[in-house]
């Protein structure tokens, strides 16, 4: 244990919070919890969005510039991110974005390794007909390999940050 | 970045800070001294954290004492309840029973209950500070399953959960207690592991 005096807590150590968006309604609400957090042990917020493209349009489709889409897609990416980040309100805290190429768990995990992130706040997916096959199964990826702390939030759950 | 100063409209205020000892003087720097004159505890913020009771599954181990050293920072600063739950399982007491012979079930499934009590109780004494209230229970039955009942019945905010790296088979083919609680819980999880990357001091 540290050698403070007992009344005194250690400092939480909360500098970087690593929040996935995939531009979905639940996504963004791992934004909610992470704006209270942020601001309480001043911590940054990196935005990250994984474009998959590699992975859904293979080079069978004929015709398809795919160089260019790919490049549309990280540009649309980051335009999305940037008004989410101009959304937030920026001046009690800093935030940054990310873009990445990949398999969604697999950068995130990798981002926080390499950035040095204390805490991924994410979101399960709220596909509710189909959520026994697709639930969330980035996040539990990224539960099974993140190398910080992980709060995962959902849609239509019991909330602690009033909305 | 945007320089918007200080509006009504924002969408996160600061309420208060107990942190701001150690706070980055980046983010100040570039607006007036608003912050300082008058306190933003009058307006209503749009978003606040209001985190009363937070459950943490106990299964003894090192990693449900690093939850609880989180569960219980997250209680000082946010003055919440802590309940240590802990899932006296079933299955595994039949496992321990057959070998013991057909009587000895009820016996060991209470002794085990009287173990776990004494056992939860010591950790809560270990691991949160004088001041956190807290609670202890113990169940019979399947884990993961009990663990999300339970969140719901006491309306937990937040359950504060270790996962552990070793598997056994079992748990390949349903997925960790861990997994299952991220999965059905009615609340945010919050999970911590064994060896990783930490932000409070353990």
């Amino acid at each position: 244990m540290n050698a403070t005096d007992s009344t005194t807590a250690p400092p939480i150590g909360l500098k970087r919070i690593l929040v996935p968006i995939d531009f979905s309604a639940c996504s963004k609400k791992a934004l909610q919890y992470a704006g209270p957090f942020a601001e309480q042990f001043h911590a940054e917020v990196v935005l990250l969005h994984v474009s998959s493209l590699n992975y859904m349009v293979a080079e069978g489709f004929g015709g398809i510039d795919l160089p260019t889409l790919r490049e549309d897609l990280i540009q649309d990416a980051e335009k999305q991110l940037g008004e989410i980040l101009g959304s937030l309100d920026s001046d009690q805290m800093t935030a940054s974005l990310v873009v990445r190429e990949g398999r969604a768990a697999t950068e995130i995990v990798d981002l926080a390794k390499s950035e040095n992130i204390d805490l991924i706040v994410m979101s399960t997916h709220g596909y509710s007909n189909i959520k026994h096959v697709l639930l969330g199964s980035v996040t539990e990826n990224v539960v099974r390999h993140a190398p910080c702390p992980v709060l995962v939030v959902r849609e239509n759950e019991h909330e602690f940050v009033e909305t | 970045m945007v320089g918007a100063g200080l509006s009504g409209a924002s969408l996160w205020k600061r309420k208060e800070s107990r942190m701001s000892a150690e706070t980055e003087t980046a983010a100040a720097s570039g607006q007036e001294c608003t912050e300082e004159s008058s306190p933003v505890s009058s307006e209503s913020p749009a978003f606040s954290i209001g985190l009363k009771r937070i459950l943490v599954p106990v299964d003894f181990s090192q990693t449900c004492r690093k939850a609880l050293r989180y569960a219980n920072r997250f209680a000082e600063i946010y003055g919440s309840t802590v309940m240590l739950f802990h899932v006296v399982d079933l299955t595994d007491i039949e496992r321990i029973s057959l070998r013991l012979g057909p009587i000895a079930q009820e016996r060991v499934e209470s002794e085990a209950v009287k173990h776990a009590q004494v056992l939860t109780l010591q950790m809560a004494d270990d691991e949160l500070s004088a001041g956190v209230p807290r609670e202890c229970e113990i169940l019979r039955g399947v884990a993961a399953n009990g663990i999300v009942e339970k969140a719901r019945d006491w309306n937990a905010d937040l359950i504060v959960t270790g996962v552990h790296n070793e598997r056994v088979v079992r748990h390949a083919i349903l997925g960790s207690t861990a997994e299952r609680i991220v999965r059905h819980a009615p609340c945010p999880v919050f999970v911590v592991r064994d060896k990783e990357h930490e932000f409070i001091e353990t």
